[in-house]
């Protein structure tokens, strides 16, 4: 028999409509944000319309990080990767050059300033171009209960592999929290969301370093232009809507399961799309097909 | 650049000719398949049944042209679900899948398998080893399962690695862990709700991984779902120039609409619809 309903969950729109705190406090510690998208990437071009689709990207990425400090989370693990060093000499020193940009750039510390965040850019001490911008980051200790930001930038695939390697050696136990601190420098509570633009591409190996299980949802908003409510939504389905374990019997949800037949068999995939503008973008996914009501 | 509709219906080969070559799998829903299927979703016969679905699953991907598939046999939520009866659920799901009558399906296929275990997990290098030596030799195309029974172990395995391996270079210590070069994988492949954790995502294997996530419970993707992937894969997620937005395409790029979103669907996650744009 199915339980019935758990009074403490709101419905959607009370949620949209709470107060901050109710938020933050089914927000995720830590969550990996994925800033792998064309319009972003395309920076390595030198069009000025597609430098202009960059400063704008760059600007909605910042506010977005505001909003996700602002709903509660404590630590926000934001990834760029570097493009294919191989097939481009000097891919890695501009890609370098770029992140060195948006990571500590004039907007950028103004925006840290207001998120009264800590601010740290791994792997920076072996990156040169990293180091240098890395100096005009505030001195900020560690600290119970500060945000943070955890730069990751990821540049082509050696690069990165030397810096993994160091971490290896240098590590105090061979656990996850163990190789964390070597890498990350302290301890990071485990990552249990992850935010992405475009098609869903899973981390490389550094941010999913952090991960216990990642709920994973991806925007197809272009320039990381996130509002407070699709935030909001997102975090819904995080701690309202993804959750289906519980201590007792489940055995009671497999007695509706031919009811359901249809929405089970569906074609329909989640990561299968089309192309739009010359981006990926998702094919349609219908309601589920349910007889009665169980939704 | 083909169309879908031929694609479906190209050649095999055609297919193989962009298949990934490794890929991560992990699937789950075996029950509410089962249920489905009309067969029980627990017991003897449920075991029984759910292998030859696996067994059809890694077949239908090696014979569109994937040489390495990546799986994990179990996960630290299975024993904490099965806390009291942990090891004799541990060594069931073990030999189901490297047990003799795995072993014959594995010579059938045909293709190698794999077992990769944490280190202090002793008899399963044994088992590892036996079906190394049993499997060795019928094919390159290869299943390597993974068994993961703590959030730590995908990390204390490439520790071990870096201990054991030759050189510090990710290859040298695919090496070390898994006794050859395997290519880095670039798919993945999982059902129901968009979950990315390590113990499905075995760290030192990870490439550029696309993500796909069937709500098809169980191992029930038939061919025309699989090269429906497949496309997406190989034309779709591969075009990333973007051109400006023509102004039709605007609300497309504005929705609140986020793939990850769901609701309910009587006890269980399912995906919230996404309307997408139709486009010419």
């Amino acid at each position: 028999m199915a339980p019935t309903s758990t009074p403490s969950i709101p419905t959607l729109d009370d949620f949209l409509a709470a107060p901050a705190e109710q938020v933050v406090a089914v927000a995720p510690a830590t969550l990996v944000l994925d800033l792998r998208s064309a319009p972003l990437s395309a920076i390595h071009a030198s069009d000025p319309d597609t430098e202009q689709v960059a400063r704008m990207s760059h600007v909605r990425m910042l506010a977005c990080i505001e909003g996700l400090f602002h709903l509660g989370v404590r630590h926000i693990v934001p990834f760029f990767v570097g493009v294919d060093a191989e097939t481009d000499q000097d891919a890695d020193r501009r890609f370098l050059t770029w992140s060195a940009w948006q990571t500590t750039g004039a907007e950028a510390l103004a925006t840290y300033e207001r998120c009264g965040c800590r601010v740290r850019l791994v792997g920076a001490e072996s990156l040169h171009e990293l180091r240098t911008a890395s100096d005009r980051l505030p001195a900020t200790a560690p600290a119970d209960g500060v945000p943070t930001l955890w730069w990751s930038v990821l540049p082509s695939t050696g690069a990165l592999w030397s810096i993994i390697a160091a971490a290896l050696q240098r590590a105090a136990n061979t656990t996850q929290a163990g190789l964390i601190r070597a890498l990350y420098g302290e301890d990071i509570p485990p990552a249990t969301m992850l935010l992405g633009f475009g098609p869903p591409v899973a981390p490389p190996f550094t941010p999913l370093l952090l991960a216990d299980e990642m709920q994973c949802y991806w925007s197809q908003r272009l320039g990381f232009a996130l509002d407070e409510q699709v935030l909001r939504r997102i975090f819904y389905d995080y701690a309202y809507v993804r959750p289906t374990r519980t201590d007792g019997d489940r055995s009671w949800r497999y007695t509706l399961v031919e009811q359901q037949r249809a929405a089970w068999e569906t074609d329909a995939v989640l990561g299968i799309g089309q192309h739009m503008g010359g981006l990926w973008y998702p094919q349609r996914f219908p309601a589920a097909a349910i007889e009665g009501d169980q939704a | 650049m083909i169309a879908l509709e031929a694609f479906l219906a190209a050649p095999l080969e055609d297919v193989i000719a962009i298949a990934p070559r490794t890929v991560m799998i992990a699937i789950t829903g075996t029950r509410r398949a089962a249920v489905l299927a009309g067969k029980p979703f627990q017991g003897d016969e449920y075991v029984r049944w759910a292998r030859q679905r696996v067994i059809d699953f890694l077949d239908l991907l090696f014979r569109h042209g994937i040489q390495h598939i990546v799986a994990t046999v179990i996960v630290p939520v299975n024993l904490i679900e099965h806390a009291a009866t942990r090891e004799r659920y541990l060594a069931a799901a073990i030999e189901g899948l490297t047990g003799a009558e795995s072993r014959a399906d594995y010579a059938r296929l045909p293709c190698r398998a794999r077992l990769i275990a944490p280190p202090d997990l002793h008899s399963l290098h044994s088992v590892d080893a036996e079906l190394r030596r049993s499997t060795a030799g019928v094919s390159s195309r290869t299943v390597w399962w993974h068994v993961i029974v703590s959030g730590d172990d995908p990390w204390r395995m490439v520790f071990a690695a870096a201990q054991r391996a030759r050189g510090s270079a990710r290859a040298d210590l695919i090496r070390a862990l898994y006794g050859e070069d395997i290519p880095l994988a670039t798919m993945f492949l999982g059902f129901g709700k968009p979950v990315i954790a390590p113990h499905s995502f075995p760290p030192l294997l990870l490439g550029d991984i696309q993500c796909y996530w069937s709500q098809r419970p169980g191992f029930s993707m038939d061919e025309r779902m699989l090269r429906h992937i497949l496309y997406d894969y190989a034309y779709m997620r591969s075009h990333d120039k973007w051109d400006a937005t023509p102004e039709q395409q605007r609300t497309a790029w504005e929705t609140d609409a986020v793939l990850g979103l769901g609701q309910h669907l009587g006890g269980f996650w399912y995906p919230a619809p996404f309307a997408a744009l139709e486009i010419e």
